[in-house]
């Protein structure tokens, strides 16, 4: 028994050790000067720390604006997601009508699409109606798997609501409107909440369509733009650390503070589907 | 339910309501997808513009189906989702049994399983490029000082290893999410079952394999369904890693496709391809309805 739980904490041990050092790494690497960075044993430590990646990547390679992409692509995808899916997934939870399984199957469906089978299409349309490089050229395609994973999300965590509290309020006197307004909606916004960090997530990552609808390095997004970083003969390996390190902090504030519900979010779409 | 009128208010509700999300799903998702089928009997190349352009029936697919390269693409994508799909499952299972059991430091294991799961994966491939990087990267450093020769060390020219770099960088971003999944199927389980088994007399291996596995099993199926179908369409990491080199040895489907597309401008050509990737999936969607349609009868019988 004492054994076994020592290797078990060892696993653990383990694990997060891996899951964490990439990123350790990277930040590090991201600190240091060329000249310890392309070391053939490079030092662990930076010494001294420079913060001249940072600065490239800001001022000469204007990150902030794959940045800006990011999050209004993801932003405004997520929104019209989030404002659609509400109400298909309200009815599919909580109404009662033919076909229902057949519209969730089809959602399903729709959610295991390869994306790549969209691309000549859309590239062509796109082309056509001088909308590459545009937001509404990633934000359109974001919509075919970021909708119906919405809709799957809050089809769920709709059917865990306690719908009785409604109608008891509606008994009790309360208008329709008023009945929604403060009993439903309260119950309803934890779900909602998840289901719209999950999918500004997936919108955020991300590349494919990122990739092929945008040509030049003020329309990419950060997963495109980091990528493209590298020229054909140099590979600028400071600052793409240091532009790996930009974009993860936030997602790591973002997971250590919001883990709970990302966790219930993502559980929830896998496990009771 | 209080009279024959409600389900028919209901009903005309409910549609009201699922009409604007399924009409931007068929919009943005299947009107493109009839276009490729379309496409897909045309010759249609953009660099080629002297080219006839029109209707060529079935001439993109007798193409496609006897293209070695095609094939070899196929091979490689089911080669790499059942290696990397498996090793994620064995791993995420022990991390998994090994993190239920030692509830130790739980929010930074949450951080640890959700952090490589949410950054995109072709900012795990660079960080993964950087690892392997012939000249000042930490694995090649670790082969040195194990004294492997110079030429294994630059692991990225060489088919073999190349894959191995995929594979390890797929496992690393992945098995968190396999773990997660498997922790809150272990979660589930009622631990009285246990403590009955300890009763009895079980050891600890009896009960993990009469109890545990078991009663896992749903939510195994259903981490490998959604992890099978997104390795099949990988992308990312080849695009970041190897650009499908060397040569053509780690090139998938989803890449070559891409490449066809908007490397190749051959839209007739690649959108033949998407057709085929499109069907096997679809095949493979199907596939996944009927197992969890079986799996909730499976539930509501015990």
């Amino acid at each position: 028994m004492k054994r076994s739980g020592v290797s078990v904490h060892l696993a653990t041990v383990l694990f997060i050790l891996l899951s964490f050092f990439p990123f350790f790494w990277t930040l590090l690497s991201s600190l240091k000067p060329a000249s310890q960075l392309f070391q053939i044993n490079p030092p662990f430590w930076p010494q001294p720390c420079t913060w001249e990646n940072y600065r490239a990547i800001f001022l000469e390679r204007r990150f902030y604006l794959n940045i800006l992409n990011s999050v209004v692509v993801a932003g405004a995808a997520t929104g019209v997601c989030v404002a659609l899916g509400s109400l298909a997934a309200y009815g599919l939870a909580r109404l009662r009508f033919r076909g229902k399984s057949i519209i969730l199957g089809f959602i399903l469906v729709v959610s295991l699409f390869p994306p790549v089978a969209i691309v000549s299409p859309l590239f062509l349309l796109f082309e056509k109606t001088r909308l590459i490089n545009t937001y509404l050229a990633l934000i359109l395609p974001y919509l075919t798997f970021a909708l119906p994973l919405t809709i799957w999300l809050l089809t769920v965590f709709f059917r865990q609501i306690p719908w009785e509290l409604e109608e008891a309020a509606r008994l009790d006197g309360a208008g329709p409107l008023r009945a929604f307004w403060e009993v439903t909606l309260p119950l309803a916004a934890p779900g909602i909440f998840t289901t719209a960090i999950l999918t500004f997530i997936y919108c955020w990552n991300e590349f494919l369509f990122a990739l092929a609808f945008t040509t030049n390095d003020a329309s990419r997004t950060i997963p495109v733009a980091i990528v493209m970083f590298s020229g054909y003969h140099t590979v600028p390996w400071g600052q793409i650390l240091a532009a790996v390190t930009v974009v993860t902090v936030p997602v790591a504030a973002l997971v250590l503070v919001l883990q709970r519900r990302i966790i219930s979010g993502l559980t929830a779409g896998a496990i009771k589907g | 339910m209080k009279s024959g009128q409600l389900p028919f208010r209901e009903a005309r509700w409910g549609y009201l309501l699922a009409a604007p999300a399924l009409l931007v799903i068929a919009l943005v998702a299947l009107y493109p997808l009839g276009c490729t089928l379309w496409l897909s009997f045309q010759q249609k190349i953009i660099k080629l513009p002297w080219l006839h352009t029109g209707w060529v029936g079935l001439a993109n697919y007798r193409e496609l189906f006897t293209d070695t390269r095609f094939w070899q693409a196929l091979a490689h994508t089911v080669m790499f989702t059942v290696v990397s799909v498996g090793l994620e499952l064995v791993l995420g299972l022990l991390a998994a049994l090994a993190i239920h059991r030692a509830r130790i430091l739980t929010g930074l294991t949450r951080a640890a399983v959700l952090l490589p799961w949410a950054i995109p994966t072709v900012v795990a491939a660079v960080m993964w490029l950087f690892l392997v990087n012939p000249a000042f990267g930490l694995i090649p450093m670790g082969l040195r000082f194990l004294g492997l020769p110079e030429t294994c060390q630059v692991l990225l020219a060489h088919p073999a290893s190349a894959w191995a770099v995929i594979i390890a960088t797929d496992v690393w971003k992945n098995t968190p999410f396999m773990t997660l999944m498997l922790l809150a199927g272990l979660q589930v389980i009622p631990v009285d079952l246990y403590e009955a088994a300890a009763l009895d007399g079980a050891s600890r291996w009896q009960a993990c394999r009469r109890i545990t596995l078991p009663l896992l099993v749903p939510a195994i199926l259903v981490a490998l369904i959604f992890r099978t179908a997104q390795a099949f369409m990988v992308f990312g990491h080849i695009y970041a890693l190897t650009g499908g080199g060397p040569g053509t040895a780690t090139e998938t489907l989803a890449f070559l496709n891409y490449q066809a597309i908007l490397n190749d401008m051959r839209f007739g050509y690649g959108s033949a391809l998407s057709v085929v990737i499109f069907l096997g999936s679809l095949a493979f969607a199907l596939f996944y309805l009927s197992a969890m349609g079986l799996q909730v009868k499976g539930e509501e019988r015990s």
